[in-house]
């Protein structure tokens, strides 16, 4: 059986202590907000800082296994190009082709996509709706950088004949071989 | 523990613990992050992405040292793999006929080479924090030469980012993702020549030599990043819409809104995301374990931009700034523009800040600060001010300057969350953007032509006009109070000229030029000087054109008419009954003729009985011309009969008679005379 706690009695110095304390917290409270908002005006004097707030310098040798994926790759006898990828490319010979974006601007609608696997050959845009002509457009596969992709294409608006929903294809032909965009999300609303 | 002395301890903690709860709750999280963190349309804020001011040179260097303070320069540490010692086939993995062995790195790095055909993996190795570089020539010490020109790494990354307004942090941490530089300590030749992964496509046909090297890498990894915040349009994901992003090298991914320009950027340089795989196997931010991977089964796994992200948490802090989206729409602007303005002008400082979230902000306080010769001048602030969703405000304050000297003029923020933060905050994304301007305030109004009084010579009782112009070069009207030309006669007197209140100065330049007239009584030097009166006097006000600007003079006020010529007779011993004439002439200075009444030469006979000459009336002297005083002659004749000693004196008349008027213009006048018939 628990024992029963005693009551706590609330004498003359208890209350007069508690209030001792309750006009200090409320004083210091009283004394923090003022102090933490009081250079908030035009009072203090601006000081230009050139720090970032986010500064955050880590000064301190980097722990062992942050070379785990350089030394996995100097194992390698075909080490990737960079440490991004562990994994190998595409097999040779075949590749795929993504819409990275479909999207509109004020005066244009903008398709991008990236080709995994193909470093040469055409691409051709196809946007279409049932019972309307295709409207098309061709580029050639470029590097950008660090991706082969087929430029970004720009359809003026003014080439539908209405908005509304449209489906938008990406076909790229390269080594005699023809591969359309897989995954990209479909139809695209035109507004 | 006596109870009394419990409930005392008790009491006493409540502060301390709400204090405590205070303060935690004012923290910002420290904690590291794991996987679960990782947004993909967000991975790092703009305003983080292009902070170019976030390490020095030396900041750089000093973290490169740290990061890989030990560099196995020789390769003596050991390296295990498999080796096949008849065909010198080197594998990380066990084949046919291999033995796996323990060497040197130098060892191992011959062995790859000669097996491989490359000449990337022999020593020395030149570590990062070693690494040198004559950006002109592109000659390094890779081989161990010394390098004539060379800089540092520290200098190359921090120029780039400069260039380009780039976080030289985003750098670095680029380094680390695409070839792990920074914590290698035996790095190969290859990562140099692909330091950034820059032009580096996944196509397994490796990194294109067109921007081999360290500095070209460094360079045009930094112009590229820029690139795509500068042109989004034209790369293949956009901040704002829903981007297709696939798990590298799979025909899979996700929908991703990217919420950012810095985080498309990240996506347009290295276009994967890494999978969820990935992610979960993320070790949290600083852990010694690294950044982590995945176990071997997860052909989707990629993690250039996850190590992106951890690399830049571990090392750096947050990739997301306090309120990373309130950003400069536009630079400081000054109306009216130029680099010089004038007292009593209103100059108005004006900027926009946009916030590209899609919910509205307490930007903190935004406001426009000024120094004046050095001492604060603020135009105006604002705290708690709010910038709507996707919107932009203008933050704008005008001041009427009040003081002539050196004027600057500057974007003014402060966030409880940072404190002031003038040079960086609202996040300037794009660089360039101006935050200060500096101006010369000039005096205005001036005096442009000192005082002067005319006519030059004047006399008491004759009106005298005093001069002033004055100049108010400022764009608006300006009343400066009251003006006066004060004057202080012989003895001290205040004989101001009469007072000008609300002297107003119009604008634009025109001169306006002033004059008090009044006239003197007392004849003497009097001191006359400006005096502008604005609560105090002020002989300093306004100031001066220029130092030959006259702003006090000492001048003579003349006394007169004045008698040039006392009694005359002629004959001068006429006999008695003879006729004889009486002169007095008497001069004027004043440009205005002078009517003394009547003036007689007076005569009084032996026995004291009145022989005046002929009294003249209505005595007028002509004014002065061309610089020249009038004279008048008083001359009239009568004779005398009586013998004796007659007495000749000069009197006038204005109601009574007086002969001390006019004066003497000296002690040879003779104003009495004594003839004797």
């Amino acid at each position: 059986m628990a024992k029963k706690s005693k009551k706590f009695r609330i004498t003359k110095k208890t209350a007069l202590i508690s209030g001792a304390m309750l006009v200090i917290i409320i004083g210091g409270l009283v004394y923090w907000h003022h102090h933490s908002n009081s250079n908030k005006g035009i009072v203090s004097p601006p000081q230009a800082s050139t720090k970032s707030p986010t500064s955050k310098n880590n000064y301190s040798a980097a722990p062992a296994a942050d070379n785990n994926a350089n030394n996995d790759r100097k194992g390698s006898s075909s080490p990737s190009s960079t440490l991004e990828n562990y994994q190998p490319p595409p097999d040779t010979g075949s590749f795929s082709v993504s819409i990275t974006r479909a999207n509109t601007d004020s005066t244009d609608l903008q398709v991008a996509t990236l080709i995994n696997g193909a470093t040469s050959g055409s691409c051709t845009l196809n946007v279409y709706q049932a019972g309307q002509t295709t409207i098309s457009q061709s580029e050639d596969v470029v590097l950008q950088v660090n991706s082969y992709v087929c430029p970004v294409f720009n359809v003026p608006l003014s080439q539908f004949p209405n908005h509304g929903q449209w489906n938008v294809s990406v076909t790229v032909t390269s080594n005699s071989k023809t591969v359309s965009s897989n995954w990209a999300k479909n139809p695209v609303s035109l507004n | 523990m006596p109870r009394i002395l419990s409930k005392i301890s008790i009491l006493l903690m409540l502060p301390a613990v709400t204090l405590a709860a205070i303060l935690i709750f004012r923290q910002p999280a420290t904690h590291a992050l794991t996987g679960a963190d990782f947004q993909a349309g967000h991975i790092i804020d703009d305003a983080v992405f292009t902070d170019n001011s976030t390490m020095s040179v030396q900041d750089i260097n000093n973290f490169l040292n740290a990061e890989a303070p030990t560099c196995d320069t020789s390769g003596s540490l050991s390296k295990s793999y498999y080796y096949n010692s008849s065909s010198g086939e080197v594998e990380k993995d066990s084949f046919s006929g291999a033995s796996y062995v323990t060497t040197t790195r130098a060892i191992y790095g011959q062995r790859y080479d000669t097996w491989n055909g490359t000449t990337i993996a022999t020593t020395p190795y030149v570590c990062l924090k070693d690494y040198r570089e004559n950006p002109n020539t592109h000659q390094n010490n890779l081989q161990g030469a010394t390098v004539s020109g060379g800089v540092t790494p520290g200098e190359i990354i921090y120029y780039a980012a400069l260039a380009y307004h780039i976080n030289p942090q985003v750098l670095l941490v680029t380094l680390q993702k695409e070839q792990g530089l920074i914590t290698d300590d035996w790095p190969w030749t290859n990562e140099y020549a692909a330091a950034m992964g820059f032009d580096c496509p996944d196509d397994g046909t490796g990194c294109h030599s067109a921007y081999a090297g360290f500095t070209v890498q460094v360079n045009s990894a930094a112009a590229q990043l820029r690139n795509y915040l500068t042109n989004p349009g034209g790369f293949n994901f956009i901040a704002g819409q829903n981007n297709s992003i696939g798990y590298y090298p799979c025909n899979s991914g996700t929908t991703v809104f990217i919420q950012n320009a810095a985080t498309a950027a990240l996506y347009d340089y290295t276009p994967y995301q890494p999978d969820p795989d990935v992610l979960s196997n993320t070790n949290p931010t600083g852990s010694p374990n690294g950044p982590g991977s995945v176990s071997d089964g997860d052909t989707c796994a990629t993690y250039g931009n996850r190590n992106f992200w951890w690399y830049f948490n571990t090392w750096f802090g947050s990739t997301y700034a306090i309120n990373g989206s309130i950003q400069s729409a536009s630079g400081l602007s000054l109306s009216p523009s130029g680099s010089s303005s004038y007292v009593n002008d209103s100059l108005t400082a004006s900027y926009q800040v946009k916030n590209t979230a899609s919910y509205s902000i307490d930007a903190g306080s935004l406001g426009v600060c000024a120094t004046l010769n050095g001492q604060w001048y603020d135009f105006g602030f604002a705290n708690d001010v709010i910038v709507p969703a996707n919107g932009t405000i203008t933050v704008s304050y005008s001041k009427k300057l009040t003081v002539p000297g050196n004027l600057i003029v500057s974007m003014c923020s402060y966030n409880p969350a940072f404190g002031w933060a003038n040079a960086y905050y609202p996040y300037d994304i794009n660089g360039g953007l101006s935050r200060q301007a500096t101006l010369t305030v000039n005096d205005s109004p001036l005096i442009t032509s000192g005082l002067i009084l005319g006519p030059t010579n004047f006399a008491i009782n004759q009106p005298v006009t005093a001069y002033l112009s004055i100049k108010n070069l400022s764009a608006s009207n300006i009343n400066i109070g009251s003006l006066v030309i004060a004057a202080r006669d012989p003895n001290g007197n205040n004989v101001d000229f009469p007072i000008k209140n609300d002297v107003t100065i119009p604008a634009g330049g025109t001169t306006s030029n002033l004059t008090w007239t009044r006239t003197f009584t007392v004849p003497g030097n009097y001191t006359f000087y400006v005096a502008h009166w604005n609560g105090t006097w002020d002989t300093t006000y306004p100031d001066s054109a220029s130092n030959a600007v006259v702003r006090q003079v000492i001048w003579p006020v003349l006394d007169n008419p004045l008698i040039t010529s006392g009694i005359s007779l002629s004959p001068s011993s006429p006999a008695k009954g003879q006729n004889v004439t009486a002169t007095v002439t008497v001069r004027n200075v004043g440009s205005n003729p002078i009517d003394i009444g009547s003036l007689v030469v007076a005569g009084r006979d032996p026995g004291g009985n009145n022989v005046d000459f002929p009294i003249e009336n209505d005595f007028t002297i002509p004014a002065a011309s061309g610089g020249v005083p009038g004279t008048k002659t008083y001359s009239e004749p009568r004779s005398f009969s009586s013998s004796g000693a007659y007495r000749f004196y000069i009197a006038h008349w204005n109601g009574t008679w007086d002969t001390t008027y006019p004066k003497s213009i000296d002690n040879s006048v003779a104003r009495q005379l004594t003839l004797t018939l």
